[in-house]
């Protein structure tokens, strides 16, 4: 691994990287790359390392070792101010205000872009903004839009969500698990959206790296699958080589880790301070 | 906060924790002289207390002192929990040091406002009272200065601690989407305490209303100067005239605060 060939400009790249949490050990080493505009779906068992994986790419938290690169950049050295146009996150726990809007929270997605000032007039003032308007509509939020997010449904909230990083139109999108609660006809609009097929102005030119609960659904929407075990990668492969063997073998020993369910073992939130 | 979950006392030391607040409460419930009553007529005290209160006094000329009372009372608490939440709120975003996050040379700055909130509150607001009135004499304004400076402290604290204990994947979610820290506490940490925020404030209202009715001695007049008139006069039918207007006022407030309550939470 000491013979790190030179970043190009257009690819997301992990050279030999490993995260441990005190003594958990959750990822790597893995080496991966990611060239521009490619849409690739994570498998994998919980506890795997898929949301250490993401957490990592989105400078959330740092390696253990190893180097992230962004588009020929280290990740650490991108300004933290301008980093929402380079990478954006949805996480599993969708991470929304209950007591705002759905509209307040997709426009939260704006926040990189807006002036503290056009914040705080966004909050205060009865201008609804065009483009979370539309994104909103499109996933099917229309009616719902000035409901107090508490009150949405599981799947709802998982759209504004969704709404709210297409909003901020990175240029690597991260999802974690982003259509685990809905039903099957609005997870093909939500996965169609995220990677480019609808709506295309958002996304699709865009990298996209998804968490995907189900190896046929990464298949069926993706340019290719990973197969994550035990925070080692199983298999990488273009999605239309993916076999029924391969999607076994990456679930095989399910439920052996004790580290429980996705995500949630790890240890709480530490951006910039570990 | 999720840190604190876990991490408590260990079994000997909670052992001594508790045989010392056993102590404690046994030393202080042996101190009190409970034999010491002196009035030897307490008895029929009560009696003539238990009459008025029976048949509080409704005539037209002591409901109108009484209405004016209250409403005095009313508009000294409500002008004092205005200031105190004006100065507590702002006071309480920068002690609370979610703004200036890892800006380590304002770091001074949020713990001097914490000081200086802890010094304002841990005052009584009868104290207060007694120097305002040594600096501008038997005034309403010594009166709302007196509530107005130790509740901005406590309002300051009680918001310090909700911006706080906001979650922090929250903070962190809009971070990544560009937001920077006066912007998540505008779109993050103010929306998520509002609710509470505004009922605390109801609360303290209400807490406000009890002690402007105290503070009537030191020149606010209202409720508690027409008790100590009355007391006086031993007009006990006005006293408790008095004393369920005291009471319908509170059940007002906290029926107001309960329907404001529901209605921002659901």
């Amino acid at each position: 691994m000491n013979n790190k060939p030179p970043a190009s400009v257009d690819t997301y790249r992990l050279w030999d990287v490993s995260k441990n949490f005190g003594d958990r050990h959750a990822l790597g080493p893995v080496t991966l790359e990611f060239p521009g505009g490619e849409k690739t779906a994570i498998i994998g068992p919980s506890g795997a390392g898929k949301t250490t994986l993401l957490r990592l790419i989105a400078g959330e938290i740092t390696p253990s070792q190893g180097t992230i690169e962004l588009r020929g950049a280290n990740l650490e050295s991108i300004d933290r101010t301008r980093r929402y146009r380079e990478v954006g996150f949805m996480h599993q726990q969708l991470d929304l205000v209950p007591q705002l809007s759905a509209r307040k929270n997709i426009e939260a997605g704006n926040s990189g872009r807006w002036s503290i000032f056009r914040t705080i007039a966004s909050l205060i003032l009865p201008v609804a903004d065009v483009r979370s308007e539309q994104i909103g509509k499109f996933l099917g939020l229309e009616g719902h839009l000035d409901e107090r997010t508490s009150r949405l449904s599981g799947g709802q909230q998982q759209r504004v969500a969704l709404a709210r990083l297409l909003v901020q139109a990175p240029a690597l999108y991260l999802a974690d698990e982003p259509a685990s609660s809905l039903d099957p006809g609005l997870t093909d609009i939500a996965l169609q959206t995220l990677c480019g097929v609808l709506l295309d102005k958002e996304t699709a030119g865009s990298t996209v790296i998804a968490n995907i609960h189900s190896p046929e659904l990464a298949t069926r929407h993706f340019d290719r699958v990973i197969g994550l075990n035990r925070g080692v990668v199983v298999f990488d492969k273009p999605a239309n080589q993916v076999t029924q063997t391969d999607t076994a073998y990456v679930y095989d020993g399910e439920d052996t880790d004790s580290s429980g369910t996705n995500g949630t073992a790890e240890p709480a939130f530490n951006w910039g301070r570990d | 906060m999720p840190k604190r979950i876990g991490v408590g006392f260990g079994l000997n030391t909670r052992l001594a924790w508790v045989v010392l607040f056993a102590l404690l409460l046994f030393g202080s419930l042996l101190f009190v002289d409970w034999r010491h009553i002196p009035n030897k007529n307490a008895g029929s005290g009560f009696g003539t207390l238990l009459t008025a209160f029976l048949a509080p006094d409704l005539s037209i000329e002591n409901l109108q002192r009484v209405t004016s009372a209250v409403w005095i009372t009313v508009s000294y608490a409500v002008t004092s929990l205005f200031l105190a939440a004006l100065i507590g709120l702002p006071l309480g975003v920068i002690a609370s040091g979610v703004v200036i996050g890892r800006s380590k040379p304002l770091l001074p700055l949020a713990i001097a406002t914490r000081a200086w909130l802890g010094l304002t509150r841990s005052v009584h607001e009868l104290i207060w009272a007694l120097i305002f009135v040594a600096v501008v004499g038997l005034s309403p304004v010594a009166g709302i200065a007196a509530i107005a400076l130790p509740y901005s402290g406590i309002i300051g604290r009680i918001f310090a601690e909700r911006l706080q204990d906001v979650p922090d994947p929250l903070i962190v979610s809009v971070g990544t989407a560009g937001a920077n820290g006066v912007q998540s506490l505008l779109l993050v940490r103010i929306p998520s305490v509002l609710p509470d925020t505004i009922s605390y404030l109801f609360y303290r209202l209400e807490c406000a209303i009890r002690t402007a009715s105290v503070l009537s001695f030191v020149g606010l007049g209202g409720i508690g100067f027409q008790v100590h008139i009355a007391m006086s006069d031993l007009k006990f039918d006005t006293v408790a005239t008095l004393f369920y207007s005291l009471l319908l006022l509170i059940l007002i407030v906290d029926l107001m605060s309960r329907t404001v309550r529901s209605r921002i939470l659901s």
